[in-house]
């Protein structure tokens, strides 16, 4: 009886003496939308790859409700990993036409729904014969949400979906997941940089950062752990007793401060909670310089 | 294994009905009266070459398969293996079908009694035909697996993969002075058996590690 | 509810403290079912397990209950009891914060108190 739990542990993936992932472990529970948020060069499409028995890694492990991913193709049947259309294949433009991605995921998703793919083709307005090359960035955005969401696949990972869409291609992406969701339950992982407006989509988010996972967990329980305060200099450093302090810039006798903890109640300071994406870059815009 | 097959006969049918159609339009120009040894009509050489074409058809569409098909196979996760022995099926059954469906042409004229035809292959020449057919595809297969990775190495596939066409217009020109006289000249067979083992054995290594781009 | 998180408490107490908003204007009546987690999830482009949350958050504090399989709905004194939470929290949530900025703008106790005789004077004759 399968319940659909993906797992990977202590994976190590390198492109020749590069390292993109550092012993890498994280679990992925059915029934679920991930966010998976990282800068861009993180690794996220290296790292879904890897999950998806796409791309073969040198250590470590990754299963699927227990038994390995790669070349397992009863494993494979339950998940779909929609990547990108590329521009070029094989040196020259991409003459295949979407008819042809069409085709292949119809072939090989076993849970390949057409007519949802259909409406899907009408809704984006797009013309499955146009050749990839063709098409606008946007549009092989939305070739790549179109077969990921047809695919019906229990588990279903998108690699930057919301990356190439306007700000009203983006808002209705997030409605047809959410929709999808609402009438399946199948598990979701969406990787993104672009993060405070897709917050409220994810139940949990996995940050990675410099190879590994640094955060995972629900949304809420992680927001709840931050906060941003601000006041006299002196307050600022009374509340902040006993918490991590993230990051904190001092102009004149104002501070603030970000940190990771309840502020000390007495304290008399600003305090307010964080949105996701200030968390993400307090915890992983290490390194950033200051212009 | 059968939807890989489908997969697979989908992205290279084209290639094969306008071959049907250009050994359909040769049978035409035979019944017309052409096709005889002292013919120098335009469309002679090419109804002489009909098998080259046919090795044409066969390294393009398996530098394809190698070059963007097994890609994107693997992205709508198929596994390599599956990829793998679906195209060597594939591979021998086109073969195979090529093979029978030239042997037709062949015999079609004697059928009909336009004894003015030449044949442009001997009936006892199919069986290397065949061979040679297997080898042109493991090699295209190879070099379109290679070429994104190694581009030199690619080029030097893609010589070996001319070579051999070469070769095997030459022993077609030989073959119609009746040199080949049994079909499986030893030092053929080795030779094509050899190739088609090494790009069978250098697509199975690659295509086993293979990762989508 | 497209307000950016960093200016009010999580989603799902924004759920919660919508509804009990509405609960209290009387758009919900007692008996009554609240819009279901897809249903907000669809309304405000949320996850429906963070609208879930939220409901849930009421239902622990008695202010609805869950019917199985048809979902959740308002309890009976759902509006008095949001009442009662809303005066224990008002000490900390209004008065404190009202105390607090009027010593800062160097209000005295006498000054604070008109004021504040004057703002109900001001609210009974409107």
């Amino acid at each position: 009886m399968t319940q659909g739990i993906l797992q990977a542990d202590g994976l190590c993936k390198s492109y020749g003496r590069k390292t993109v992932l550092e012993n890498l472990s994280l679990t992925l529970r059915p029934g679920k939308i991930y966010g998976l948020v990282g800068r861009n060069g993180a690794g996220k499409t290296t790292l879904l790859g890897c999950l998806s028995g796409q791309n073969p890694f040198q250590k470590g492990s990754v299963t699927y409700d227990g038994a390995p991913v790669w070349e397992n193709q009863d494993a494979l049947d339950h998940i779909c990993f929609s990547r990108e259309l590329p521009v070029t294949l094989m040196g020259s433009r991409n003459n295949l036409k979407m008819q042809n991605y069409l085709d292949a995921a119809a072939l090989f998703y076993p849970n390949w729904d057409p007519d949802y793919a259909a409406r899907l083709l009408d809704l984006f307005h797009l013309e499955k014969k146009s050749k990839v090359y063709a098409l606008s960035q946007g549009q092989r955005s939305m070739v790549t949400i179109l077969i990921a969401l047809a695919s019906r696949a229990p588990l279903t990972i998108l690699d930057e979906p919301a990356a190439g869409l306007d700000v009203v291609a983006r808002e209705q992406f997030y409605r047809l997941l959410l929709d999808d969701f609402a009438q399946t339950g199948r598990t979701f992982v969406i990787s993104t940089h672009i993060i405070e407006e897709a917050a409220s989509v994810f139940e949990e988010v996995l940050f990675l950062d410099a190879g590994k996972i640094v955060v995972s967990g629900p949304v809420d329980e992680l927001l709840a752990q931050f906060y941003a305060v601000s006041g006299l200099a002196e307050e600022v450093d009374r509340a902040c007793q006993g918490v991590t302090v993230l990051s904190a810039r001092t102009i004149g006798r104002r501070k603030e401060a970000v940190i990771r903890g309840t502020p000390a109640p007495e304290a008399d300071v600003d305090r307010s909670p964080l949105g996701l994406q200030q968390v993400f870059v307090a915890l992983c815009g290490h390194g950033a310089e200051q212009i | 294994m059968l939807r890989t097959i489908r997969f697979l006969w989908r992205n290279c049918s084209p290639v094969f009905l306008l071959f049907a159609g250009y050994l359909a339009v040769m049978m035409v120009y035979a019944a017309l009266g052409g096709g005889t040894r002292e013919d120098y009509d335009l469309l002679w050489s090419y109804y002489k070459m009909s098998p080259m074409v046919a090795f044409l058809l066969f390294f393009s569409f398996e530098t394809a398969a190698g070059g963007s098909w097994l890609n994107l196979a693997l992205s709508t996760c198929c596994t390599r293996r599956r990829f793998f022995w679906a195209n060597q099926l594939f591979l021998l059954l086109a073969a195979l079908v090529l093979t029978a469906i030239l042997g037709l042409c062949v015999m079609l004229p004697g059928w009909m009694g336009w004894d003015w035809v030449v044949p442009f292959l001997s009936l006892s020449e199919l069986p290397l035909f065949f061979l040679s057919t297997a080898a042109v595809g493991e090699l295209a297969h190879l070099l379109g697996l290679l070429y994104p990775h190694h581009p030199k190495l690619g080029i030097l596939c893609t010589t070996l993969g001319i070579l051999l066409w070469l070769f095997a217009t030459v022993w077609n020109a030989l073959s119609t002075l009746g040199v080949f006289a049994s079909p499986f000249p030893l030092l053929s067979v080795l030779i094509l058996g050899g190739l088609s083992l090494a790009g069978l054995l250098g697509s199975a290594r690659i295509t086993g590690a293979a990762a989508v781009r | 509810m497209h307000t950016p998180l960093g200016e009010g408490p999580l989603i799902y107490q924004q759920i919660a403290a919508m509804v009990e908003h509405d609960i209290l204007r009387g758009v919900y009546q007692e008996e009554e079912q609240v819009p279901s987690t897809n249903e907000l999830s669809r309304l405000y482009r949320i996850n429906p397990a963070t609208a879930g949350k939220g409901l849930n958050l009421l239902a622990a504090e008695g202010i609805l209950y869950k019917r199985r399989g048809l979902g959740m709905f308002v309890a009976p004194g759902a509006a008095a009891r949001i009442r009662e939470k809303r005066k224990a929290a008002f000490w900390d949530g209004y008065l404190r914060p009202m105390v607090r900025e009027g010593r800062s703008l160097g209000l005295d106790e006498e000054t604070l108190l008109a004021m504040v005789k004057a703002a109900m004077e001001e609210g009974e004759e409107s």
